[in-house]
Order: C-alpha cells, then structure tokens, then sequence
C-alpha cells in the first residue's frame, strides 16, 4: 500500500494553497498579458486547474508509478507526458466547442498552447516527482521504525534471557544459605560457594552457544540439584538415570534446565511432602529421549512463573526443529511428567 | 518478660540462620519452628507468639496467605529473597522486611524496632489492604476448624457479603472469611468475576440465565439453580463483561 502525502493535513492546507496561487497567477497572465476579458479567462482558468488537479491526482494513483522502482524515469516520463498531452487536449477541445463565435480568444488559446503544454508537463512531473520522494522517505522511516522496535524487542528478550539465567532468587536464597554455612560449618559454606560460582559460569556460558553434549548439559544439571538440595535437604531428591546410549548425543542449551526448574517448583512449592524428581534419558540413532517427572497436587495452583518455562522450551524447540511435536506431557496419579524428543543430526555440530 | 519467637520458612538452613541471631538475644525465646504455612498456622494458636519470622514463597500457601487467616495477629517480620513484597507487607502491619541474606546489624534493627513495640504494647491493628490493584489471587485459603483448606477460585460459585465477612459458595460447601467484598473484587480476575450486586460476586462460569425480576432488576440463575439477585448497576457490569 503506497502512502499518500495528502494523508497529511499539513501537507494537504500546502497543496490548496499552492493551487489557489496558480489560479489566481494565470488568471492575471490571461487578463492583462494576453487581453482576455474576465468571463472568459476564469471560464479558461478554471477549466485548466480543475483538470491539471485530476491529471495529477490519477497519474499519481496509477498502479504503475506507484511500483517504480530503480532508474525507470524515462518510461515515467513519457507515461507522464502523454497525461499531460491528454490533459491538454481535452481542455482545448472543450474550450474550443464553447467559444467557437469568439475568434480572438481562440488564436490566443492556440497561441499559448505550447507554454500551457510545458506548464502543465513540469506540474504532473514535478507533483508526482515530490510524491514519489515523499513516498520512499516516509516508507524508509517506517522501515526504519519497524528495525527500531524490532531490535528493542530483541534487547529486552536477551535481558529478559540474563535476568533468567541468574536466577536471582535462587541466587539470593543461596546465598542465605552459605550465610548460614559459614558459621556453623564453613568448610560446607566453601564448597557451597565453589558450586555456585561453577553453576553460574557455566549458565552465563551456555548463552553462547547452539548446541551442546547431553553430558556436559547434566554436569551443568547437578550443580544446580546439588545446590538445590543444600537447600531443601531432606525434602528434596532426584534421580537421574542416563543410559549409555546417550553419551554422543547433543542438545541446545537451557532446554533441560527450566524444565528441571519447573519440575522442583511444581514439586517444593505445590505439595507439602518429600519430593522426588526423576530425570530418564536414552537415545537412539535419531533423537535424544528424555522424560521428567515431578509430583504435583490436582488442586494446587501453579506457582509463580511455572507456565512459562513450559511455553519457553516449546517456543525454541520450534523455533530451532520446526515441529511441535517434541514436547508431550502428562498428568497421572499425581505425577507430572514432561516428555522430550530432541532430533539428532549429523550436521548438528557443537560450537567449540 | 520473655518474648516468644516463632520461625516459619521452608528451608532449614534459613531458620538456621535466624536461630543462630537470636543467640545474641536473651530476651527472646524461639519457641517453635515451621517449614510451611500450614504447620505455620497451627503453630501460631498452639504457642500464641509475640513475634514471627515469616518467609513468603513457601509451599502450596505463601506467608501472606497464611496470615490472612491468623485472627490475633502477632508481630511479624518477613525474611525473604524477594524484594516485590516489600509494600504488600507493611500493608499488612509487618514489624519489618529483611531481604536474604540480612546482616547483623540489620537483623539487630529489626529486633529493636519489635521490641519497642512490646515495650509500649501498642495494640496491633492490621490494617486492611488499601492498595488499589492488589495482587490477582488464583487461590483463597480459607480456615475449616483448625485446618486451612485451598479454594482455586476457578471452583468459587459465587462470593455472599456477610457483615465483616464473606461467604464463599462452592459445589461442595461455602466458607465464611474474614475479609472485604471490595477486595475481593479487585483481586479476582475480572475476565471471570462480576460484582453483580453490593452483596454478590459472581463467577460467570456458572450463570445460565438471567431473568426479569421485580422492576429494573434481574435475578441470576446459577447451573446449580441458585438464584442471585442483580442490582441496576451489576446488570450493566454483567452486561460489559458478558458482551451483550
């Protein structure tokens, strides 16, 4: 859809003025220049306006000059010529069936018709030049809008992508923690602090890159549950089973990790026992297999921030694969279990 | 006089922590220690503490809702990870808010300003909640004799004003709570509940009709077949919601 310049009220006030200003300009050339009397001069004058306004107004909507694109002027051009040489003709053959008594009038309307012809020539040239300059600037600044708030978006997406791999509550209740270590046991309050700093550098590492080994993703994977069980102790258990099938196989990074989280919030925040989280994993030519399993209570609500998590892996599973069927899950007998296929190619290579 | 000290948080490292400051105190008295709401609100009755340390994100019901139900409320100071709390628990008449981790002197500054409350015995009045967009609830906890039990509103019928307290109806029974109809309104999702009279919030899941009723009024008619009048105004909020 091209933009049209008399969408602007500014602009539209500049071009009813500018056209008032050729009227009352031709009609003193024609009065006191060329001799005419009033009647026939307005009649002339106006005449010429009215179809110099809906020359201009149809070259400037025909499809064809719309679509130009590149150094075509010179067909432009001659479109544009031969409008004003239409214009012209019909203004001169109405004018002359009006006024076929009046001899004088019709030698001047003879007379100027050159001038008249390269008036109106460089008018529809000219408008549809400035509405052709009108319409690439507006259309680069909307274009230029659109990069703008495109890339904004994707500033906040990646900040919104650092503020999650900190994890901050986790950070500070971790901290809590090593708080608490360092008095009563500070070799614990050590280590503590080791497998957080570990922890953190491998996430911030993990943005990085585009695929990772199963393996190093599980290594990443139990700092966190370390810490976590640090935490919550006794209430808290996981189980990871890897089959040996799955030592080559690769994965994106932070695919399993919010899943994990996921699975421990559901499991911590929405029962009140013990709680086990059961990671199973094998692999076969094509794909990596992975399930997760969390208890969950029927009635509880999903705490704080669990759907999107969810949402998030799905979103960039298909994003990266193409399908949607990777992610399945399901709810029985008060387990939850997420289930994960993720295609394994050859090409898949690991950016080291 | 000894002031009694109650720690309820779900990690175990974290009541540690409170516990080892409290060492510093003489005067204060750890009397028991909760890792959950739940055992946190029986605890409260059983012990009657002057004073509680409270975590909020905790499971199946968070800090504040488990307050919401303690009738004589003690003194409370949270301690929490979260920062976007801090405004909703002075609100509810926290002594204080300490940010984990918390160091000495921090801690220290609370306990006095606690103190010094016992010291004047300033009653303790919790105030209502006054902020005008509170926190979308997808849950209620409501007290059933000494246990509290979770009503996901998606199971709410509809919501009866009784004097300083509302009663919940669901399919199964209703519940009366301490609380107001005006937060109620505010902090149930609006795409579901309508304040269809001063006395009524209803969830429109459950409407099947709406009948002409006396002049200028309505009556809802529920799946269960109760009936619920409509006031002039609730018809036009039910009418907005409802898009027709």
């Amino acid at each position: 859809m091209a933009y049209q310049p008399f969408s602007d009220k500014e602009i539209r006030r500049f071009f009813a003025f500018s056209w008032l200003f050729a009227f009352i300009l031709l009609q003193f050339i024609l009065q006191y220049f060329l001799g005419l009397s009033w009647a026939v001069a307005f009649s002339d004058n106006i005449l010429f306006i009215i179809l110099l306004i809906f020359t201009v107004g149809i070259a400037n909507k025909s499809s064809y000059l719309s679509k130009l694109q590149g150094y075509q002027f010179i067909p432009a051009c001659l479109v544009l010529s031969l409008f004003a040489v239409l214009c012209i003709a019909l203004h001169t053959f109405i004018l002359y069936s009006l006024n076929q008594s009046n001899e004088a009038y019709l030698t001047v309307l003879f007379q100027i018709l050159p001038f008249r012809f390269l008036y109106t020539w460089f008018v529809i040239i000219g408008f549809t030049f400035m509405n052709y300059v009108w319409q690439r600037l507006s259309e680069r600044k909307k274009a230029h809008e659109k990069a703008e708030s495109l890339r904004k978006m994707a500033k906040e997406a990646e900040l919104d992508k650092i503020y999650q791999q900190l994890h901050p509550h986790f950070l500070f209740n971790s901290l809590n923690a090593i708080n608490t270590l360092i008095e009563t046991t500070p070799q614990k309050a050590s280590d503590m602090i080791q497998q957080l700093s570990d922890f953190l550098r491998g996430s911030l590492k993990s943005v990085n890159e585009e695929f990772i080994l199963f393996q190093d993703e599980i290594q990443h994977l139990n700092l966190y549950l370390a810490l976590e069980e640090i935490r919550f102790g006794e209430r808290l258990k996981t189980i990871i089973e890897l089959d040996q099938s799955t030592s080559k196989s690769t994965i994106p990074p932070l695919i399993l990790q919010p899943l994990i989280e996921n699975a421990i919030k559901f499991g911590l925040y929405g029962t009140l026992g013990k709680v086990t989280i059961q990671l199973k994993s094998h692999a076969d030519h094509n794909h990596l297999y992975l399930s997760i399993s969390n208890p969950f209570d029927e009635d509880a609500q999903p705490p704080k921030g669990t759907g999107f998590g969810l949402k998030s892996v799905k979103r960039r599973l298909f994003l990266l694969y193409g399908r949607s069927d990777l992610v399945q899950t399901e709810k029985k007998e008060n387990i939850f279990t997420t289930c994960l296929k993720i295609p394994q190619y050859d090409g898949q290579s690991l950016n080291h | 006089m000894m002031v009694k000290a109650l720690i309820i948080d779900d990690e175990a490292l974290a009541r540690e922590n409170i516990k080892n400051h409290l060492q510093a105190y003489s005067e204060i008295q750890v009397v028991g220690e909760c890792s959950n709401g739940f055992d946190g609100f029986k605890a409260i009755h059983q012990y009657q503490p002057d004073l509680v340390f409270l975590d909020i994100q905790m499971p199946k019901i968070n800090g504040f809702e488990m307050l919401e139900l303690v009738d004589e409320k003690p003194r409370v100071i949270f301690t929490t990870a979260f920062d976007e709390y801090a405004l909703k628990a002075f609100e509810t008449g926290a002594v204080d808010y300490l940010l984990k981790p918390f160091s000495k002197e921090r801690f220290k500054q609370a306990i006095s300003k606690c103190l010094a409350q016992t010291l004047s015995a300033a009653p303790h009045a919790v105030e209502e909640y006054t902020v005008d967009m509170p926190e979308r609830q997808n849950q209620i906890v409501v007290k059933d004799g000494n246990n509290i039990q979770i009503i996901p509103v998606g199971q709410i019928k509809y919501i009866e004003a009784y004097d300083d307290y509302v009663k919940i109806y669901t399919a199964q029974k209703k519940h009366i709570k301490n609380t107001t109809m005006k937060f109620l309104e505010k902090s149930l999702n609006p795409k579901l509940f309508v304040r269809i009279h001063r006395s009524y919030i209803l969830n429109t899941n459950e409407l099947t009709k709406i009948e002409p009723y006396k002049k200028n009024n309505y009556l809802a008619i529920l799946k269960g077949g109760e009936q619920i009048p409509i006031s002039r105004s609730g018809y036009q909020r039910l009418k907005n919601r409802l898009g027709i």
